[in-house]
């Protein structure tokens, strides 16, 4: 094995763990998030300055839906302990939010230039999706 | 028609993670939403991206993007709880008030990226006063 090859996260795999150590930085309060944040984010541009892909208002969507659905997931995890009652119906929005969200970040492997179908996410949750599911999926891919 | 006052790119991306939040909590008027994301996007895209200078994607613009969307989720969950309860009313208004400031701090980081020379992009509303917590340390930089 050449001593370049190995695996490590690639753009999208960082995005969606930068917004995830963003989450932990503003509600955890630990200066180990931070250091974690600098570090992801040398990565980031390390592998950015040499893919040049210019901005859009489409990708930056995906990266805004990457942000939200992880943070209101992980509202949802608070929400269903404290209500008990609603524990299902919530994990399920849950649960597709993140089905969308595994779209999103697959879809940024394309506009990133990094596709690699060993690395997609499982997209696919429920026998049959809701129609504004189907409608982001759409939306995002 | 030519506007002389047009949005500015900070306030479309502003703009853009508010719609997406709400285009993915409401399951029926999805179909609405998207066709208000779709003219942001047009606008985004044709006003301020396809010019001749090429904006490329960074750590920063990401981050920023992360940032601003996660403070107006925060923004959004507060009011959620404001209009359900008084409990801690007080308390709930002067934080999304706060956080109102640090969302300015972000769209000022944006403005800067990408339109610079536009002073009237600038907010000045970005005094976070005693917000203790809620860190983004980006926003410190």
């Amino acid at each position: 094995m050449n001593k370049k090859d190995f695996y490590n996260l690639n753009v999208s795999e960082l995005i969606d763990l930068i917004s995830n150590l963003q989450i932990k930085e503003t509600k955890l309060n630990n200066p180990h998030f931070t250091k974690e944040l600098n570090k992801a984010s040398k990565d980031l541009d390390s592998l950015l300055k040499k893919k040049k892909v210019k901005v859009t208002s489409k990708i930056i969507r995906k990266i805004i839906f990457v942000s939200l659905s992880n943070l209101l997931v992980w509202e949802s995890k608070d929400e269903m302990l404290l209500n008990q009652k609603e524990y299902y119906p919530i994990l399920k929005k849950a649960l597709q939010m993140n089905s969308i969200r595994n779209t999103a970040t697959n879809s940024l492997m394309d506009d990133f230039k990094e596709t690699d179908f060993t690395r997609n996410r499982v997209s696919k949750f429920t026998k049959t999706d809701p129609l504004w599911k189907k409608h982001l999926i759409k939306k995002l891919s | 028609m030519n506007r002389n006052i047009k949005y500015k790119i900070s306030d479309l991306f502003d703009k853009l993670t508010v719609l997406q939040l709400k285009q993915l909590d409401s399951n029926t008027k999805y179909k609405n939403f998207e066709k208000t994301i779709e003219l942001i996007i047009k606008e985004i895209d044709s006003t301020y991206l396809s010019s001749n200078k090429n904006f490329y994607f960074d750590s920063k613009i990401i981050r920023l993007i992360i940032i601003l969307t996660q403070i107006n989720t925060y923004i959004w969950l507060l009011r959620s709880e404001i209009s359900k309860t008084d409990k801690s009313l007080n308390n709930n208004m002067k934080i999304s008030h706060q956080l109102n400031a640090l969302r300015n701090i972000a769209k000022n980081g944006l403005s800067l990226i990408f339109s610079n020379s536009d002073k009237a992009a600038v907010r000045t509303n970005t005094n976070k006063e005693d917000l203790k917590g809620w860190k983004f340390s980006l926003l410190n930089e």
